[in-house]
């Protein structure tokens, strides 16, 4: 995972055309991306204690997704990563990387929080 | 870009909040699905015009919900855009593969997604024009072919067979026939014998077959009625002239057989060369000598036909040209050396007609074509054989006046102005035993009136026409003559009386000039050597007699016809 | 099928030329190639040479080209015809319509 972390937290280009596409509903995209975030999250730890390489692989892929939508490329890499890494993966690998990813989740959840209203 | 319904189907909630945020945005209505199975429900239920769908979703996945989407949407083209994530060419393609007809790759660039929207529903929206037209060209198609079934009921009413079926007739008519105008027509005369038409109307289709009805109503109304073969030609040459457009006309021929006379005349224009085939094998070849029918106008009609003499035994046979054209799967016709080459090798007459049918039919058997044959032949028998079938026909069909006299004076006003001998022929036409003489009954009335009109009541002296010069200034005086008559009268009078073996018509014209001065007992005589008698040598020529009477103001024919049988 | 039209030097003749099969399918060409010149013949040439096929409808334009050229004073000249074009002339007498050479 090294190379994800000359990724910034967030795309800054990418989060001001966000705000010019979506307007007024920034604010619900953001909603939206941090109830998906836990769902998502929730999902890969529980792939991980089955050991199900499908369900994690899939988990992985819609977090990808959903953190490049809204510019989180370094989680979005992350979250790749374990991905392509989902078939043949060590379990106790995919425990350390999971963690990995929930400390970057909050860092990014920080900055989502600074903008939205209170 | 005007405003249409999306569906959105993705299982990522960003991406499908993103996604319909720009489109509407855009303006477009949005509705949206979170699964495969949701998706197809949802496009039944909402019916979309574009959907976007997400190839990776659970419960049902994109590619499965692309194939039933397509299987609802039926003959709509409904486009549908494949988001993706994935950038291998081996991924795309079978995007594409599934059933999508494009695909947009994450993440999702406003630009592009616009630019595709655009793309997709241009392809949309054609084809819905080729629909529209399809259904329009569908439509018109079903009125067309309820209006050839309507053509075809009326065809098949007014060319009704006639006398086809007679046991002396074998006949084919092409089952193309009112579509390629062609028309077998037969019918006894009422006097004994039989006429027989074929025709091949030229121009294609309905247009061909409309010009049959004038001609089939002529042909029977006139041959039951006892007129001639030639006459009948001339009124359908007419007819059709007048009625088809320059270009369209009907090449025809026409047969007047006598089983008294034992002889056939044949009027050929434009029809393929027919065949006189006599019971030895001698064949002889009668060859098209006239233009086609409603070509040329009424003065330049040539009604000169072949006549030849039948044996019982022999047999005549006439065709269109569908036997010639007819082409097999190389696309070679059939034609006349084959037919020829039939008649030289057949024995048996009597299986000829079948023979060429076979033979024509072998050809074309390996084309995609329909046999277009229309072909007739007529054996000629003894009279006796014949007379019963026209019994039928005689006792029906015709009755008219057999003893009868009547009177026509024309005073100054009308010689000044009308021409009476249409009329009176048609009078006279009224005897169905005149009929098939009606050239020759307006021959004799138009020099029996000129000689009343000119001689008699306006004095002209035929002395004049002894030259070039003599004659304009012979007809000069005529029309002036007439132009200024406020006296006088020509009076016609006519007698007619059934014979044994036909009839005899008394024609007196009575003109009310002071005569002259006739030698003997006033007879003409055909042979006479004075040239300016030449009007009434012919009347003489025609008839039994013809003779003055009175003081030289009468002139009185006696004109016989026999029944023919 | 291909019509080609192409004036004398004096304008007074005008002679058609028809490629392949003269049939239903040449209806319009065949006319726009004599309504649609400038020139105003006395005259006309249908040159066959290169008409393979003639049918019924053919017959039908000639006989409107005679119409269009003025019917009974008509000068229309048909030349070089094969076999098969001349045969269809013969038996439909067109002779005594168009001098056939």
């Amino acid at each position: 995972m090294s190379n994800s972390m000359e990724l910034p937290v967030l795309d800054q280009h990418m989060w001001v055309e966000l705000k010019d596409i979506m307007e007024e509903d920034f604010g619900l995209l953001l909603e939206t991306f941090l109830r998906d975030a836990a769902e998502r999250l929730s999902s890969l730890g529980e792939a991980i204690d089955v050991s199900d390489a499908a369900a994690l692989r899939d988990a992985a892929h819609s977090f990808k997704g959903s953190c490049g939508n809204i510019g989180a490329v370094r989680l979005s890499s992350m979250a790749g990563s374990l991905e392509k890494q989902a078939a043949s993966i060590d379990w106790a690998v995919a425990k350390t990387s999971l963690v990995e990813m929930q400390s970057e989740y909050l860092q990014v959840q920080q900055l989502i929080q600074q903008e939205l209203p209170s | 870009m005007s405003q249409i319904k999306v569906l959105v189907a993705d299982d990522n909630d960003t991406d499908r909040l993103i996604l319909s945020t720009i489109l509407r945005k855009q303006g477009h209505l949005v509705v949206q699905a979170a699964n495969g199975q949701e998706a197809v429900d949802q496009f039944e239920a909402e019916k979309p015009h574009l959907v976007l769908l997400d190839a990776l979703m659970p419960v049902m996945d994109g590619f499965e919900a692309a194939r039933l989407i397509k299987c609802l949407a039926g003959e709509d083209l409904i486009p549908i855009i494949f988001l993706t994530s994935l950038k291998d060419a081996a991924s795309l393609a079978k995007c594409l593969d599934a059933g999508g007809d494009d695909f947009l790759s994450k993440p999702y660039n406003r630009v592009i997604l616009e630019a595709k929207i655009n793309a997709t529903q241009r392809m949309r929206q054609m084809h819905e024009t080729l629909q529209k037209q399809r259904d329009q060209i569908a439509e018109n198609n079903t009125y067309m072919l309820q209006e050839q079934r309507v053509a075809k009921a009326v065809f098949d009413n007014v060319a009704h067979s006639g006398c086809l079926d007679s046991p002396i007739i074998k006949h084919l008519l092409s089952p193309l026939a009112v579509f390629n105008g062609d028309v077998l027509l037969a019918a006894h005369k009422p006097s004994g014998g039989m006429h027989i038409l074929l025709g091949d109307f030229t121009g294609h289709g309905l247009p061909a077959a409309i010009g049959a009805m004038p001609l089939a109503e002529i042909f029977y109304g006139m041959t039951v009625k006892g007129f001639g073969m030639t006459d009948i030609l001339r009124e359908i040459n007419m007819k059709l002239k007048t009625i088809l457009p320059v270009g369209v006309f009907c090449c025809a021929g026409m047969v007047d057989l006598s089983f008294w006379k034992r002889t056939i005349s044949v009027w050929l224009g434009g029809l393929p060369s027919c065949y006189l085939l006599r019971q030895n094998g001698e064949k002889i070849e009668l060859a098209s000598n006239h233009l086609p029918v409603g070509v040329l106008d009424h003065r330049a009609f040539d009604d000169s036909c072949y006549q030849y003499s039948m044996e019982p035994g022999d047999r005549f046979y006439l065709w269109s040209d569908g036997i010639h054209e007819a082409r097999n799967g190389l696309n070679e016709m059939y034609g006349e050396e084959r037919l020829e080459a039939l008649f030289d090798h057949t024995e048996d007459h009597d299986l000829l007609f079948d023979q060429i049918n076979d033979d024509v039919n072998e050809h074309i058997k390996d084309s995609a074509r329909d046999d277009d044959i229309t072909m007739l032949e007529v054996l000629m028998v003894d009279d006796s054989e014949i007379r019963e079938q026209q019994m039928v026909v005689n006792m029906g069909a015709v009755s008219g006046p057999t003893d009868w006299s009547m009177s026509y004076k024309l005073g100054p006003t009308t010689l000044r102005d009308f021409n009476p001998l249409p009329l009176l022929l048609h009078q006279l036409l009224e005897v169905p035993g005149l009929r098939p003489h009606s050239g020759t009954l307006y021959t004799l009335l138009a020099e029996m009136f000129s000689n009343a009109l000119e001689h008699g009541v306006m004095r002209l002296s035929s002395g004049l026409k002894v030259d070039p010069m003599g004659f304009a200034k012979y007809y000069q005086l005529r029309q002036e003559g007439l132009d200024n008559l406020t006296a006088g009268f020509v009076e016609f009078n006519f007698e007619h009386t059934p014979t044994a073996d036909g009839g005899s018509l008394l024609i007196r014209v009575i003109d009310s000039g002071s005569g002259f001065d006739y030698e003997d007992d006033g007879v003409v005589k055909a042979g006479d050597g004075n040239f300016h008698g030449r009007g009434l040598r012919l009347v003489a020529s025609l008839c039994e007699y013809a003779r003055h009477r009175g003081c030289g103001n009468q002139l009185e024919a006696l004109f016989e016809w026999q029944r023919e049988i | 099928m291909s019509i080609w039209a192409s004036a004398s030097q004096d304008g007074r003749s005008l002679t058609i030329n028809i490629e392949g099969r003269f049939d239903f399918s040449a209806h319009q060409d065949f006319r726009e190639s004599y309504e649609k010149t400038d020139a105003e013949p006395d005259e006309y040439c249908v040159d066959m040479k290169q008409t393979s096929y003639l049918d019924s409808s053919a017959l039908g334009m000639l006989l409107l080209l005679r119409d269009h050229a003025g019917g009974d004073s008509a000068k229309i000249k048909i030349v070089n015809c094969n076999t098969d074009v001349r045969k269809i002339l013969t038996i439909s007498n067109f002779e005594q319509l168009f001098t056939i050479e």
